[in-house]
């Protein structure tokens, strides 16, 4: 999460050479911020009670959400390098 | 604590799994949870990687100005977040290759993305090299 605001923030530096792609990149990089923030305490939750209980499945989900959020990342890095 | 040793652990008592883990995941058992959150951890720091040479292909763009001329610029910047989106679905597939073997008991598999990653730095650092050199 922490990851994401500060790749974030370093998009917004580059503000005044890229333009409006930067905002819609640090925008994109916040929204996954915040979705990771608040699903954080499910995750841990489920995770703490899967550890006592010997069994944690595997999440599917998040790990395919976190990849296509850093791919969508990329491809619209391209766009405003090309833009 | 594996299944066997802890009875709460019983399958006949464990909640429904998910549609997509179930689809992905059909085959074998739940592993050691440790292990399964360990290879999730080894998961987020590829993309950490990743997400840092997408940072950096877009700061090299910006910052590089003075450096190269603007289309070799461009390319090494294109490359540079080509390589970020790589090892991003690289360590999706390779999360799942891992989950797959721990839950069928089978060896782990090569890291495939560890040669493909280096064999992808070298060659920028070859561009880069090449670049400052003709200039």
């Amino acid at each position: 999460m922490l990851l994401f605001a500060l790749v974030g923030a370093v998009f917004l530096r580059w503000m005044p050479y890229f333009g409006l792609w930067t905002l819609a990149l640090t925008l994109s990089c916040a929204v996954v911020a915040g979705c990771i923030y608040l699903t954080q305490k499910v995750r841990y939750s489920r995770q703490s009670r899967g550890i006592v209980e010997g069994r944690v499945e595997a999440d599917v989900r998040a790990v395919l959400a976190t990849t296509s959020a850093t791919f969508c990342l990329g491809v619209l890095g391209i766009f405003a390098v090309l833009s | 604590m594996t299944s066997a040793q802890n009875p709460k652990a019983d399958p006949s008592q464990n909640p429904p799994r998910g549609r997509l883990s179930t689809r992905l995941l059909a085959q074998g058992q739940e592993p050691d949870p440790r292990f399964t959150l360990a290879n999730e951890r080894t998961f987020l720091a590829w993309i950490r990687t990743a997400l840092a040479f997408l940072a950096g292909g877009v700061a090299v763009e910006a910052f590089a100005a003075d450096v190269f001329a603007d289309p070799y610029r461009t390319v090494i910047s294109v490359l540079t977040i080509s390589v970020g989106l790589m090892i991003s679905v690289g360590a999706a597939v390779r999360w799942l290759h891992i989950e797959r073997s721990m839950r069928l008991g089978r060896p782990l598999p090569i890291p495939l993305i560890i040669p493909l990653l280096s064999f992808a730095c070298g060659m920028a650092m070859t561009v880069v090299i090449v670049l400052v050199v003709l200039d």
